[in-house]
């Protein structure tokens, strides 16, 4: 035991005490914090620009370029005006074609061009991806038609005004295991890319550094001072805690940002939604980091041991490196598209290599029955232990292994012989 | 502590490395594993570390050896510590990872470097030191835990003059202090100096095992050596030696070889050439030199 807390020490400080990762996580957390501080620095630099009075632009200036309308009178392209905000209109002559052309140099930014009461043309050289003009118009003309019927029928004005004003009013309820999944879908996504990272990166460390040690030699020395296992968990603990304690300063600091501008983000919607995270969500991320980053980690530690030198590393991680991005994009596929309860995915997440980012979001998107998370757990659990195993009989033929890195079938023979 | 290797075998694959080779270290003394590149030095010592198993026993005062029980030390042959690590951070590491406490571990750490005249470089990174001084660093850190069975391959190569007088002083030391060395080496000069015994490894075998002294002496000792400014009246004036002494007569420049029928003619030699009007400067039996029988015993 108390091997392992040495071994657990060395590659714990091994990280803390590393210059480069102890700014990258400075960086983060100052990046962080500029984020969001961003509305107090904003009023800051603005309340210095603003204080000579402002009063060339109007503040309700459309901002963006010149449309073209033909086909509406004067009265109804106000009415469009009132609707389309951000545009400046300005009514024209001209036939399709011509103006056509005239967005093709560059004189209109889009044209509207309307052929009937319910019909129209849009032309424009870029349909932007958040472009709601033909909405608005679509919505303006067909208010145009209904208010024209009703008056045919013999409808008041006001009678129409009241009929096209109506609005719906709606109250949602939602049962107690439910999520929002509007609500749930930022923090979800963005623990699920913490999850995906921390592993990753931190798989990945564990790899690079039992390789290093192999490469350098430092190994004989090592496994003839202490057992291999304490060695191997030792490092993967050490380099698990170093990143659990990085994330951790990254996400902690942020909420305490967040929280110290927690006016300032009242009408940000997002913002305050991934901040909303529930408790058990959170902890929920750290069972399947910890969980997942072992298993990975494993493998990982397994792998780095049976390259001979620094530069094979990459193409032996290859493989687990695959799986591990392919369970991520089956997971990610699902969350955007917001059916996290497909087959697929029900699959993945009870598979142990998918199950630590699937059957999180399972968790975080919908409610999962507690069977279920308690099997994919448990299967994970017996899992990261057989693979534990596993790994730590490969380190220890792998870790004096030189040369070319050994054939599957070698490493099974080694396994049986120890076995 | 006694070290006895019984048998020890171990295959490769296909290949077989050890055939079976068996010799003992003694404390308060160093015992040297000699071979020729690829003899089997490096398995064997290994074998005796533990880092890898096969055939054979190892035994240490008797019993099996039990490695987490016995402080040893040990320089690998392929030396390997943290390049980019401060070196009496890993030094530290080491020792604590070899059961020493962290407070005691530093004090050996400094003890050792100074030792060493190392100590400047305590906070350096290992990577920035040279190639010898990396060695001596290596070999501090297998020294720090006081151990009393101290293994070291290959310890000589690649350390100038000056830095293997400090080793072998240090090795030295050990054994004065009773501690049980064994090291192997193909520097057979400085295996001579301080070795009390040798077992010569060819092949994956024992070939030639024992106390160095005795392995001398063991050799017949009827080859007198003249050492002379002229060979050849030398070798003129030994025709008229009385029948019977002489078996063989050999010249060289400024040496004359005399391969006596028995060795107790060689008082008759010398009262033959107290007669004799040829000079010589000095008059001597053969012994052979380590690298001898070293190259004796392992030529192909």
């Amino acid at each position: 035991m108390r091997h392992f807390l040495q071994v657990f020490r060395f590659e714990f400080f091994n990280y803390a005490k590393n210059k480069v990762f102890i700014a990258i996580t400075l960086i983060l957390v100052a990046a962080a914090g500029v984020v969001l501080f961003f509305p107090q620095i904003q009023s800051v630099f603005s309340a210095e620009e603003s204080s000579p009075p402002a009063q060339e632009q109007p503040a309700d200036e459309p901002t963006g370029g010149v449309v073209a309308v033909s086909g509406l009178t004067a009265e109804e392209m106000a009415g469009l005006a009132a609707a389309l905000t951000d545009s400046r209109l300005q009514l024209s002559e001209e036939n399709a074609d011509q103006l056509q052309a005239e967005v093709a140099n560059g004189t209109y930014e889009a044209a509207i061009v309307v052929t009937g009461e319910l019909s129209y043309t849009y032309i424009a050289e870029t349909l932007g991806l958040y472009d709601m003009t033909t909405a608005v118009v679509d919505e303006y003309l067909l208010n145009r038609y209904r208010a024209t019927q009703l008056t045919s029928l013999g409808a008041s004005t006001e009678t129409i005004e009241t009929v096209l004003g109506a609005r719906v009013e709606s109250t949602i309820l939602q049962t107690e295991n439910g999520t929002d999944q509007m609500q749930s879908f930022f923090y979800t996504y963005i623990l699920l890319l913490a999850l995906y990272m921390a592993i990753l990166l931190y798989g990945q460390f564990v790899a690079t550094s039992v390789a290093t040690e192999k490469s350098s030699r430092a190994m004989e020395l090592l496994i003839t001072s202490t057992k291999p296992k304490y060695l191997m968990f030792g490092k993967i603990l050490g380099t698990g805690s170093a990143g659990l304690l990085q994330f951790i300063l990254i996400f902690g600091s942020c909420f305490v940002f967040y929280n110290l501008n927690k006016d300032s983000w009242q009408e940000n919607e997002i913002i305050q939604s991934i901040f909303n995270i529930p408790t058990d969500i959170l902890l929920y991320a750290i069972l399947f980091f910890i969980l997942g980053y072992f298993l990975y980690a494993f493998m990982y530690g397994a792998l780095g041991s049976v390259v001979s030198k620094l530069e094979q590393l990459n193409l032996a991680v290859l493989p687990v490196t695959f799986l591990f991005v392919i369970a991520f994009t089956v997971v990610v596929a699902s969350l955007s598209s917001g059916d996290t309860e497909n087959l697929l995915i029900q699959i993945c997440s009870f598979v142990p290599f998918t199950s630590p980012m699937a059957m999180f979001v399972r968790i975080a998107m919908g409610s999962v029955p507690v069977w279920q998370i308690l099997l994919s757990v448990g299967i994970l659990v017996l899992s990261t232990i057989a693979v534990g195993f596993a790994a730590a009989a490969i380190y220890r033929a792998g870790v004096l292994m030189y040369g070319k890195p050994p054939k599957l079938r070698e490493l099974v023979a080694v396994l049986r012989e120890k076995a | 502590m006694k070290l006895e290797v019984r048998n020890l075998t171990k295959n490769f694959g296909e290949k077989e490395v050890l055939k079976g080779i068996s010799f003992t270290a003694e404390a308060g003394s160093a015992t040297g594993l000699l071979g020729r590149n690829g003899a089997g030095k490096t398995t064997a010592i290994r074998m005796i570390m533990g880092v890898f198993g096969g055939g054979g026993e190892i035994l240490a005062d008797g019993a099996p050896i039990r490695r987490d029980k016995i402080n040893i030390g040990y320089l690998p042959e392929e030396r390997g510590l943290y390049p980019k690590k401060p070196i009496a951070e890993q030094m530290v590491y080491f020792a604590c990872l070899r059961g020493m406490k962290t407070r005691d571990a530093k004090a050996a750490v400094k003890k050792w470097l100074a030792r060493l005249e190392m100590e400047e470089y305590a906070d350096k990174k290992l990577d920035t030191l040279s190639k010898g001084n990396q060695q001596k660093i290596q070999l501090a850190t297998a020294l720090l835990t006081d151990p009393e069975l101290i293994i070291l391959d290959e310890p000589f190569s690649g350390l100038d003059p000056v830095n293997a007088m400090l080793l072998k002083d240090v090795v030295t030391e050990q054994i004065n202090i009773g501690k049980t060395v064994l090291f192997s080496s193909h520097q057979m000069n400085y295996v001579e100096e301080f070795c009390r015994t040798i077992a010569i490894l060819n092949q994956g075998k024992i070939v030639l095992n024992g106390n160095l002294s005795e392995i001398k002496r063991g050799y017949d000792r009827r080859k007198i050596l003249l050492r002379t400014q002229n060979a050849e009246a030398m070798a003129a004036a030994l025709q008229n030696l009385p029948d019977g002494i002489a078996a063989h007569i050999d010249t060289a420049p400024n040496l004359v070889t005399v391969q006596l029928q028995k060795a107790e003619d060689k008082k008759a030699l010398a009262a033959f050439l107290g007669t004799c009007s040829a000079d010589f400067d000095s008059m001597a039996v053969y012994e052979p030199s380590l690298n001898d029988i070293f190259v004796e015993y392992t030529e192909d």
